[in-house]
């Protein structure tokens, strides 16, 4: 019936997202896999042992990576709540409109142009080739994409219900942690997982601002690719991928957690 | 409420320092493409780096390259997504897996799907070897058009792998939305599949759709690191060749290499610009109908 007829793309598109990270597997196992065998000659756990085995620098960078975009999702999540809030707060529909372009312009300026653009002034404010200026400069484009998340649910929240806790008595910051701030949890998991993804995964901004002095997981990996370097870079690309995944999964549980008891309604 | 004009201004500090920090960027990047260099001596403005840009045939093939990647992969991924949705639409009960498996390459950096691309379309990559295997010698011939060549084909392929689930995600839900309720009214009237997909659902959705577009027209456009792994020595992408000329020895190419970003700027606004008043303009004429 329906589903028969058009269901052969479900197949074709498992097969086209799962083939290339099956062959990020089978590459990352091999020692040698000539031209033109189908699987690879020999193999060995070699590739991802040395990986592990250059142990604290290997690890150093991971940990340190992944700490650079933790604090940009954290610091996005932060500023994105205060702007949304103060979006909210403006009534106004034209004041609306123009605080949300602001924040769709790191959609307009290409990384590129801004980053060549602010090295200069970085390199005159000490921030180049430091972790704080690389934070910066993510936070600046992972932003958006927080900002985009929590201002649609902090929208649909509204703010009655922390203006009637205030009517019963509570302080303006306690209706907000205990009324506003529960509700918003699920979203702030999401947008903090996407900011962090976004951070994670930026080479050209962090290889210019770092100066290569921030050694990230991106900047690491690169060379490798470059240079054709098939094991090495495979075995590279499938930690970097299981551990964004990591991070994905488990914010999204946790946002799914958070909402167990949630009913889902429809507004259109 | 009285309180809140304070509290709307200190609530919005944060946010105005990043907006400040980046405008901050873009204005220090288009002095310097003025030929504005105070460090250097460089204190004149002049549109003589512009010029230069303008007139080298280097710069216009990276720019027709640039532009052609954007443009192929915008409309391929737009066209093939919205093909896909088609596909997922019409089927009864679409499967969770599905739904979870092409959110995967979203997620997945760039940078590892040049490897992807690498690893199965160069003349020693998977897909050579199984033509190779069903008997055809001379495939690596074939595959030698692939990646590494002048049109972009690779770096095209791997903005497909990204960019089409990206479509589909972004307008999957609205477009069931309206398929179950305009598209099915439209077919109990007669009209077959297909024609309540193209003649009711896609115009009802063009806004969300445009708006995919855009994003990923602009993201292919100045992106850096698919071309600068998967292109060709020649010619090489506008930011690559912006990037290129910014790491010179010679500190008086900076401001040739800033009057390449501010053409990358340039083109970036116009295509906003072009997207932000056809959204204007389309909201308009909705509203128009809607009031009729």
């Amino acid at each position: 019936m329906k589903r028969n007829r058009y269901s052969w793309i479900n197949g074709l598109i498992a097969l086209a997202v799962i083939l290339p990270i099956l062959l990020l597997v089978l590459w990352s196992v091999s020692t040698r896999w000539p031209w033109p065998e189908l699987m690879p000659h020999s193999f060995s756990w070699r590739g991802i042992s040395d990986l592990w085995r250059q142990n604290y620098e290997f690890t150093q960078i991971l940990l340190s990576s992944m700490l650079i975009s933790i604090v940009v999702a954290a610091l996005s999540l932060f500023i994105s709540l205060a702007t949304s809030r103060a979006y909210i707060l403006l009534q106004a529909k034209r004041s609306q409109m123009v605080l949300y372009q602001t924040l769709s312009l790191p959609f307009v300026i290409p990384a590129v142009v801004f980053g060549m653009g602010i090295h200069q002034l970085m390199i005159q404010w000490g921030l180049n080739n430091t972790a704080t200026g690389v934070i910066l400069v993510h936070l600046v484009y992972s932003l958006p994409y927080a900002t985009y998340l929590i201002l649609d649910a902090y929208q649909s929240i509204g703010l009655e219900l922390e203006e009637q806790a205030r009517l019963l008595g509570s302080t303006a910051f306690q209706a907000f942690r205990l009324v506003t701030f529960p509700l918003l949890l699920p979203v702030m998991a999401t947008a903090f997982s996407m900011s962090y993804i976004v951070s994670f995964s930026q080479y050209f901004l962090t290889s210019l601002i770092g100066g290569g002095q921030v050694r990230t997981f991106t900047i690491v990996m690169f060379p490798y690719l470059q240079n054709n370097d098939r094991p090495i870079a495979s075995s590279y690309a499938l930690v970097f991928l299981t551990f964004t995944f990591l991070v994905f999964l488990v914010f999204e549980g946790i946002s799914k957690f958070l909402q167990r008891k949630y009913q889902t309604s429809y507004y259109y | 409420m009285r309180s809140s004009k304070k509290e709307i201004i200190l609530l919005l500090i944060p946010q105005f320092i990043m907006t400040l920090f980046l405008i901050t960027g873009i204005l220090n990047g288009l002095l310097q493409s003025f030929g504005v260099m105070p460090s250097v001596g460089l204190l004149q403005p002049t549109f003589a780096y512009y010029q230069e840009v303008l007139s080298s045939s280097m710069t216009l093939r990276s720019l027709f390259f640039s532009l052609w990647l954007a443009f192929a992969s915008t409309l391929l991924s737009g066209g093939i997504g919205l093909w896909i949705c088609y596909l997922f639409i019409n089927q009864d009960q679409l499967p969770g897996w599905v739904q979870r498996i092409i959110r995967i390459p979203i997620i997945v950096p760039h940078i590892v799907v040049a490897l992807f691309i690498i690893l199965l379309f160069t003349p020693t990559g998977w897909f050579a070897r199984i033509f190779y295997a069903l008997g055809f010698e001379n495939i690596q011939n074939f595959f030698r058009y692939w990646v590494f060549d002048p049109y972009g084909n690779g770096i095209i392929l791997g903005y497909l792998w990204k960019e089409i689930p990206f479509v589909i995600f972004f307008t999957l839900a609205l477009m069931r939305q309206i398929d179950t309720s305009l598209g099915e009214a439209a077919q109990t009237l007669g009209a077959s599949r297909f024609q309540s997909f193209l003649h009711v659902t896609l115009p009802l959705c063009k806004k969300t759709i445009v708006s995919a577009l855009f994003i990923i027209f602009m993201f292919t456009f100045s992106a850096y690191e698919m071309p600068a792994l998967l292109g060709p020595t020649l010619p090489k992408s506008l930011p690559e060749l912006a990037y290129i000329e910014y790491t010179h020895p010679d500190f008086a190419n900076r401001p040739y290499a800033m009057a390449i970003n501010g053409l990358i700027l340039i083109i970036s606004l116009i295509i906003s610009l072009i997207f932000f008043y056809w959204s204007e303009y389309s909201s308009k004429k909705e509203k128009k109908n809607e009031k009729k």
